[in-house]
């Protein structure tokens, strides 16, 4: 079997809440080995809850079966997200042998990664200027909100808050809605920033490789997302113009939307279809056995389509409201046209496709018991990435890395949870 | 550009969004990326706005131009045996390839991986597709919004009672061009060392549900026994989170950490409410949103967006603006940090599009070469492996090149 491509690279992982969490997790799928280093002296945001000890005897969405159970920090959804593949421990940092221990630790790492707001890592102690006395060589990414330079990089702000600021934010809706109206805010921006970071760690390896040196980059999660609006910002530099709100729909292509199916779900079953040339036309009419108005005139070329879209819409919905979306969807695609329903998390977990491919893989955690995990957007034909460690549990690596890795005896280490500077549970009064 | 991977060769078979995203973020950290074009007509998206001037010109596409940056341009018609003898003789050289043609056309054209690896053992071949290289879908057509529609995401995205929302734009190919990006350059570290590619297939559907954001919802869902929801703008549940108005435009306020709630009360100059038991604790106020909605939004209303978001900030509230893209391109953290470029195009002239998305201070910074033309470099590149002008003329009568 051929060698995972990371495989012999060590990295610290400090992630919170999506960016670095996710980041790590993909340089660990292709075979480094991430150590994850997380507080017990404060619960980090959007990793293991919410609260560190939520009520009990009420639901609690989030956490397995929506019970918190007597360790809620290994049973919230975050975690069993993205967590798989690493080793996990535990370590006050706000302690100064806390922080003497850490720096055992990078001085045998290669890259460290952080998503913190700007100047976080510095106040620890640990931030790039530090570490390079420990480890000359050492790759440090930070990826905070808007950077770690410039005028707002004090901003306070989260995922939500970099799709307003890069423009999306202002284009989501249904055409003609107020901004305020109810439509939910896009938090999209960390599955790019997450990609981006990792693609950065590799790049520095590879600079490394060349050039013997390490380096600290300084990510902006809105600058890794803002070319993902290229078109938008192209129209504006070149024309000056403003973009529409499209809602479904496209500038160039009629029909396009999403439709309405048969079904029981509480907020309906829907169907996305595209009709994207005048030959798809034809096709479509003919999925649908040519009812007369799929020859109409006015539906017959794509201006006119497009001029006639809402009547359009509605000859259409009457035609997927007698139908399941599955339905639609092999009918239309035995045609050539694309049809795809809008899949809930049920149709997913079900879904032929997915299933076919393995994209999930079964795994069990002591605290949580056994569930199916989503898989990566890419495969690797000769070193497949596989879930091996499943989502860790609070400190559940300690004896391996202060052990193994670092070299402690038993003893040490035993004085360190005594100290209660790791363990596998939050301290008393962690909220 | 960045000279990071300056000694990665890319041969560029992909067109659209996805692939040539992938492809832009190689090119934009040095990799000597060659994109391979079709004679006379080239990529999909130089027939596709917005064009400079709304002049339908294939060397116009601001789309077009944004995605292919950092890339040299050649014409090859891979339906000939020639053309395909030309490619093979560019593998040779190649670190990567990457192509977007639908599941089955690469083996049409006898350029499967299995053949390429012969060539190029340590060749590393990304596939880019709708649904994967293999499964039931894999013939599929797909759009933007059928493949956003086959992710966690559309179902809980919409207002409540309304049909379903696709994000605007082509967030779904753009993303799988970021992991395509980060998988192909996984790859290309590991068979530098090794001497040994390998193929990477890579699906936008796949993309959707793979962490962070969309294996979190399919994680919440199976947990919590629920389906994802549309539950508005405001998200209930969490308060406050959303867009509000202000005097001149709109900010983002993100307030649900229970420890922002006193900061909250602080900023509006309303710590007096803290006797008020709708809203004495972070609990109390998410039952009691709709009372709290009534004394905030006049509030809001009062200010402009800067003093909203200056005096939140003061009291480290998540308050931002929300931009219009003209803002988003004079913001002045952007600029500051030099996130736009100014390229030089001999058509469109002096061009400023997006740059890199993060820069590496070690790295040697190059000119943001722009787009190629139809063709630009097939004297270039051809010169390399020995063809001539006269052999070019010839290659062109044939429709080879």
């Amino acid at each position: 079997m051929s060698t995972l491509p990371l495989k012999g690279i060590r990295i610290i992982d400090h992630g919170i809440v999506y960016t670095g969490t996710a980041a790590t997790t993909l340089l660990a799928d292709m075979g480094a080995e991430v150590i994850r280093v997380e507080p017990i002296n404060m619960l980090p945001p959007f990793v293991r809850g919410m609260m560190a000890r939520p009520p009990k005897g009420i639901p609690m969405p989030g956490y397995v079966d929506t019970d918190p159970g007597e360790r809620p920090w290994n049973r919230w959804f975050q975690l069993h997200a993205m967590q798989h593949n690493k080793y996990g421990c535990t370590l006050d940092l706000s302690k100064p042998r806390g922080v003497e221990i850490y720096k055992k630790l990078a001085a045998i790492s290669d890259v460290v990664m952080e998503n913190f707001a700007p100047g976080v890592m510095d106040r620890l102690g640990i931030g790039y200027d530090a570490l390079k006395q420990v480890k000359p060589d050492i790759i440090m990414i930070s990826a905070s909100g808007l950077g770690a330079v410039g005028p707002y990089r004090n901003y306070a702000g989260v995922g939500t808050s970099i799709s307003g600021m890069t423009g999306m934010l202002a284009l989501r809706g249904y055409p003609g809605d107020d901004p305020e109206i109810r439509t939910a805010i896009p938090v999209w921006s960390d599955n790019v920033a997450a990609t981006t970071a990792a693609f950065a760690a590799i790049a520095a390896l590879h600079e490394k490789r060349k050039t013997g040196k390490g380096q600290f980059i300084d990510m902006s999660q809105a600058e890794t997302f803002l070319p993902h609006m290229g078109e938008y910002i192209m129209d504006y530099t070149l024309n000056d113009r403003l973009p529409q709100v499209m809602g479904n729909r496209d500038a160039t292509m009629a029909p396009q939307g999403c439709y309405p199916c048969k079904g029981d779900l509480p907020d309906g079953q829907w169907v996305t279809i595209t009709v994207a040339s005048d030959s798809q036309w034809q096709a479509f009419g003919r999925a649908l056995g040519n009812p007369s108005w799929t020859a109409e005139q006015r539906f017959a070329d794509v201006l006119g389509r497009l001029q006639h879209q809402d009547e359009l819409d509605g000859y259409i919905a009457a035609w997927t409201a007698e139908r399941t979306n599955v339905e639609v969807m092999e009918t239309l695609q035995k045609e050539g046209v694309a049809a795809m329903p809008v899949m809930t998390s049920d149709d997913l977990f079900a879904n032929p496709h997915l299933n076919a491919r393995d994209f999930f893989t079964e795994l069990t955690t002591a605290d949580s018991g056994t569930h199916r995990y989503p898989g990566n957007a890419f495969r690797y034909s000769k070193t497949p990435v596989k879930m091996e460690l499943p989502p860790m549990s609070l400190g559940e690596h300690n004896d391996h890395v202060y052990g193994k890795i670092l070299g402690m005896s038993a003893a040490e280490i035993a004085e360190l949870r005594e100290e209660k500077l790791i363990g596998e549970e939050y301290l008393p009064g962690v909220f | 550009m960045q000279e990071v991977l300056s000694d990665v060769k890319v041969l560029d078979l992909t067109h659209f969004i996805a692939g040539p995203y992938c492809t832009r973020l190689l090119g934009d950290y040095g990799a000597d990326v060659i994109k391979v074009e079709k004679p006379g007509v080239g990529d999909a998206t130089r027939r596709m706005g917005p064009f400079q001037g709304d002049e339908a010109n294939p060397e116009k596409s601001g789309l077009f131009f944004h995605l292919n940056q950092n890339k040299k341009g050649i014409t090859l018609n891979l339906k000939t045996a020639t053309g395909i003898g030309i490619l093979k003789e560019l593998v040779k050289e190649a670190d990567a390839l990457v192509e977007s043609f639908s599941p089955g056309v690469m083996a049409s054209f006898g350029l499967d991986y299995p053949a390429l690896e012969k060539i190029n053992p340590r060749l590393v071949m990304t596939s880019v597709s709708s649904f994967g290289q293999t499964g039931p879908y894999r013939d599929f057509k797909a759009s933007e919004l059928t493949l956003f529609a086959s992710g966690p995401h559309m179902y809980g995205e919409g207002s409540p009672g309304r049909e379903p929302l696709k994000y605007p734009g082509y967030k779904s190919q753009y993303l799988a061009g970021s992991h395509a990006a980060t998988a192909t350059l996984g790859a290309v570290f590991g068979a530098k060392a090794s001497g040994e590619g390998q193929f990477v297939d890579v699906s936008i559907m796949e993309s959707l549900s793979a962490p962070p954001e969309g294996a979190g919802t399919l994680m919440n869902s199976a947990f919590s026994h629920a389906n994802q929801a549309r539950v508005g703008h405001r998200r209930e549940g969490f308060y406050p989170w959303g867009v509000y108005a202000v005097k001149d435009g709109y900010v983002l306020i993100y307030g649900i950490i229970p420890a922002f709630w006193p900061r909250i009360l602080k900023w509006m100059g309303r710590l007096d409410l803290l006797e008020d038991e709708r809203f004495n604790t972070p609990f109390a106020k998410i039952f009691h949103h709709a009372d709290f909605d009534a004394i905030l939004l006049p509030w809001l209303l009062t200010m402009t967006r800067t003093e909203a978001v200056e005096s939140a900030q003061a009291e480290r509230i998540p308050v931002t603006p929300v931009y219009s893209i003209a803002e988003v391109v004079a913001d002045p953290q952007y600029n500051a940090r030099g996130f736009f470029v100014d390229v030089d195009h001999p058509v469109l002239g002096k061009v400023r599009a997006p740059g890199l998305p993060f820069k590496m201070p070690t790295a040697a910074e190059k000119r943001q070469q722009p787009a190629p033309l139809l063709g630009e470099h097939n004297r270039e590149v051809y010169g390399r492996l020995g063809y001539n002008d006269a052999d070019l003329v010839k290659l062109r009568e044939r429709g080879i090149i």
